[in-house]
């Protein structure tokens, strides 16, 4: 059956021959390089992706050896590669470097299999390669996230270090080995279980023996162990042994922290030994009993209250008690001791009692009960004193080595969170932190703002859920994977996805929750994604608020599920609000009323600068000292703009570069622009639309070109020109167009160029400043 | 092609061929513009380019330039470039250092 052409006529193509050029055309639409060669090399076929990939034509490469894209210390891999085919064996998956035209290394995965003939025979392969360059770097940019990670460490209070998988020690932060007296010589290159740390126990060298064991099989290691510093002292640390997976899921490291717990497990000793003692003691010796008459007055014979605090009974008489206080105690217990006698109810309070035995104040804790008359009057009281110092100095103790670790909590805390944020061009912003009151209640919430390489910029706010110092090290770790993700990936959706990923193979933690956007300064688009985090507050210029709920899904939970992601356009001079709940959630009241004070106090503060506006919404948000959870709050505002943007969309042809100057020259005007500057608008915007023009007509395609700017408070010009045409590669400097390049970097600041699938976008700012070319 | 965006006007003086460029030079003219300034100065053996009247030109523009001084060059010919001091062409053959490799006057007479 032969194919019809429009007009009807037999164009004598065979089935066979359709079939064929049906397959071309799958081959050609293929995102993945697909290549045939001979059994000796030769290729002898070259689809579209081929091109692209490589950056060779079909005609360059039809007839020449395979072998121009293998580096050379890679060329015995096309020996083998070519023996298996002889074979028949199917090569699947094999990740390699190959090299491009103009002499870049690609990482590529190939999958190579054998082609035979009618009568079985193999006569040679395709090749299938796809580029791998932007996977590779996501991978390495984690791993390079997790070895910064490890640095910020070194001023962490916390031991780290990096394992193999054979649990060789590779790396080891300063505190381990300095805190400990150990040089790096001592510990590192040699199993992690012979090292000098666990020499006091075979038990304890085991246990990390099989810990290793296990962190390598993919489980998390934690436990309480002893180890030994330099001078033979055995200590405490609380110690973990996380394993960290690769992008497959293989374990590529062992990564062990600790925290030296010895002074506080000392501490918690201290104490169970005096309750122990307390209770023994009670059953043995009375507690210091008086008696007191109706009045509050002691009256002679108080035996145990004498013999307890040496005062004769001259000196207790009536209120002379008091003075066998501590001053400080004396006033406050006589208070309390008038108020429960005029009301006649139970008395108990706590103070420090002189001990003659022992010659100090002691700690005691006292009650007392009327003793009343038929008639229900009060006759006299019956009271005790209960000796409870040690156990009052043990809790005190422990309080003070809490409030130690809570200084140290937040000190990581502080180091991991940005210094100072630096702004991007079109935004300001301010965030603030404070810390909850309670000991060891701090850490895990973090703020981050970070400009990105297509010149939109990052916003996040994130809670690792839990406190102390492993919340605050999950935190850090959270913000440096996120910052290290979004470089490579510009949907806010997909990048949950991802981090939660990162999550279920670092074991970072069990739960967090983030909000993260990524804003574009010049045409005010958000685009954002909440994993279980409260919803953004937008508050417009005019003091209008709305939360940015439209893309919540659930916390962090390691179970890789797809996040969904929203996006919202914001006007110039508007306020967004990212915030942890520590700002808005009070204890034993519903959520919404908080979120209700926070737009309330948001759109007071519509007009405020961003540090006003975080100041404020702390002060009318009634965080208070006494919270118990940490505050975290980014404000962020798109630059106020004067007056309207420029707007205007073209089909991407070089006739409609002149309309484009004649209409940016009215609106230029308009905005009462400079001389100068206008020039170099024109030219940086011109150049950028050529490239986008040149680029549609080499590649075929009837696109547009958009062109975009804002006039900013400081008079500077935002520019964002678009095309939706296919990537293509930046072209080499010195060429006409590296000179089109040049004159827009040096005519522009915080230039920007940004291809992807869909088009390329150029970015830049035209400074109010006298220009070079003005 | 962009016909109106450029007009060419040429004359004789003291034995040079001055060629004078009013208007604009983009990607949409910059083809036909060599293509006809090729011809124009076609066996002249001195050769006056004066952009004083070019109101906007860009890197497509420094490209015919190039191409039009090696050609000049290669016919053993002279070419000096009219671009006064602060004009836009000046400005803009300073920000590429095109202005260290032409001739370059501030007038047809300087």
């Amino acid at each position: 059956v032969g194919v019809r052409n429009d007009e009807g006529e037999d164009t004598g193509l065979t089935q066979a021959e359709e079939r064929a050029a049906h397959l071309a055309a799958v081959v050609d639409a293929s995102s993945d390089a697909i290549i045939s060669k001979t059994l000796e090399g030769v290729v002898t076929s070259w689809n579209l992706s081929a091109e692209r990939i490589f950056g060779y034509t079909a005609a360059e490469m039809i007839g020449q050896s395979i072998r121009l894209l293998i580096p050379d210390e890679r060329q015995d891999e096309e020996d083998e590669i070519l023996a298996k085919l002889r074979a028949g064996v199917f090569i699947e998956h094999y990740e390699t470097i190959r090299l491009t035209k103009d002499g870049r290394r690609l990482d590529v995965s190939l999958s190579i299999s054998p082609v035979r003939n009618s009568a079985g025979v193999v006569v040679g392969a395709s090749k299938i390669a796809r580029d791998i360059s932007a996977r590779k770097q996501a991978e390495e940019a984690l791993l390079a996230a997790t070895a910064k990670f490890e640095s910020v460490f070194n001023q962490s209070g916390m031991f780290a270090g990096i394992l193999d998988p054979d649990g060789n020690l590779r790396e080891v932060n300063d505190l381990a080995v300095d805190w400990c007296g150990y040089t790096r010589d001592e510990v590192l290159d040699r199993p992690f279980w012979e090292t000098p740390w666990w020499r006091g126990s075979d038990e304890m060298r085991e246990r990390i023996r099989t810990a290793t064991q296990q962190a390598a099989a993919g489980e998390v290691f934690r436990q309480m162990l002893s180890y030994w510093v330099a001078d033979g002292t055995e200590r405490i640390v609380d110690f973990a042994l996380h394993p960290i997976r690769d992008e497959r899921g293989t374990v590529r490291f062992l990564h062990p922290t600790g925290v030296d717990i010895t002074e506080r497990i000392r501490t918690e000793e201290t104490l169970r030994q005096s309750e122990e003692r307390f209770r023994s003691l009670v059953s043995v010796i009375t507690d210091v009993t008086w008696t007191a008459g109706a009045d509050g007055g002691f009256c002679p014979p108080q035996p145990a209250w004498e013999a307890y605090t040496g005062q004769s009974p001259d000196s207790y008489r009536g209120l002379g008690w008091l003075d066998a206080l501590h001053p400080d105690d004396r006033i406050r217990v006589g208070e309390e001791w008038a108020a429960a006698t005029s009301a006649a109810t139970l008395f108990q309070t706590t103070g420090r009692l002189w001990s003659a035995g022992s010659g100090e104040h002691r700690h005691f804790f006292a009650r007392a009960t009327p003793v009343r008359r038929p008639d229900g009057t009060v006759g006299e009281w019956v009271g005790s004193c209960t000796d409870v110092h040690e156990r009052t100095l043990a809790e005190e103790a422990l309080r003070a080595q809490e409030a130690e670790e809570r200084e140290i909590a937040i000190g990581l805390q502080r180091a991991l969170l940005p210094e100072r944020l630096d702004a991007p061009p079109g935004l300001s912003f301010a965030a603030r932190y404070e810390a909850g009151s309670d000991a060891l209640e701090v850490g895990g919430d973090w703020y981050d703002v970070f400009p990105l390489p297509d010149g939109r910029v990052a916003l996040t706010v994130g809670d690792v859920v839990g406190h102390g110092l492993s919340a605050a090290a999950a935190m850090g770790q959270l913000r440096t994977a996120l910052a290290a993700l979004a470089e490579h990936v510009a949907a806010p959706g997909e990048l949950l996805t991802l981090l939660d990923g990162f999550l279920a193979r670092t074991g970072t933690t069990d739960f967090a929750t983030v909000c993260y956007g990524v804003l574009d300064p010049v045409t005010g688009v958000l685009e954002y994604a909440s994993a279980g985090h409260l919803p953004m507050l937008l508050v417009t210029p005019a003091g209008e608020t709305r939360l940015l709920d439209r893309a919540q899904s659930t916390p962090l939970f390691g179970d890789g599920r797809q996040r969904v992601q929203s996006s919202v356009a914001i006007e110039p001079g508007a306020l967004l609000v990212l915030y942890s709940d520590g700002l808005v959630e009070r204890r034993g009241e519903h959520l919404s009323r908080g979120l209700e004070r926070l737009e309330q106090a948001g759109s007071r503060l519509a007009d405020a600068s961003v540090d006003e506006v975080c100041n404020g919404l702390v002060a009318a948000l009634g965080v208070e000292a006494t919270r118990d959870d940490d505050v975290a709050v980014l404000a962020v505002r798109l630059d106020a703009v004067a007056g309207p943007g420029f707007h205007r969309v073209f089909p991407a042809g070089s006739e409609q570069l002149r309309e484009l100057r004649t209409a940016m020259r009215v609106w230029l005007d308009s905005r009462g622009v400079s001389v100068a500057t206008t020039n170099a608008a024109l030219l940086a915007v011109g150049e950028a639309c050529a490239n986008a023009i040149e680029h549609a007509y080499m590649d075929g395609n009837e696109g547009d070109v958009a062109v975009d700017i804002t006039q900013s408070h400081d008079g500077s010009l935002l520019v964002l020109v678009r095309d939706t045409g296919r990537f293509r590669a930046a072209p080499a400097p010195g060429g006409d167009r590296g000179r089109g390049t040049d004159i827009m970097r040096a005519l522009t600041t915080d230039f920007s160029r940004d291809s992807t699938g869909s088009g390329t976008t150029v970015r830049f700012r035209v400074p109010v400043e006298e220009p070079a070319a003005a | 092609m962009n016909d109106e965006l450029v007009v060419i006007e040429q004359e004789e003086r003291d034995g040079r061929l001055v060629v004078r460029l009013l208007g604009e030079i983009d990607l949409s003219n910059v083809d036909l513009l060599q293509r006809r300034l090729e011809r124009v100065v076609e066996g002249s053996q001195a050769v006056v380019v004066d952009l004083a009247g070019v109101e906007y030109i860009d890197s497509q523009g420094l490209r015919l330039l190039n191409r039009l001084a090696s050609r000049i060059g290669d016919a053993g010919a002279t070419l000096q470039v009219v671009a006064p001091a602060g004009s836009i062409v000046r400005n803009v053959l300073e920000l590429t250092h095109m202005s260290d490799d032409l001739d370059l006057r501030d007038g047809v007479d300087g």
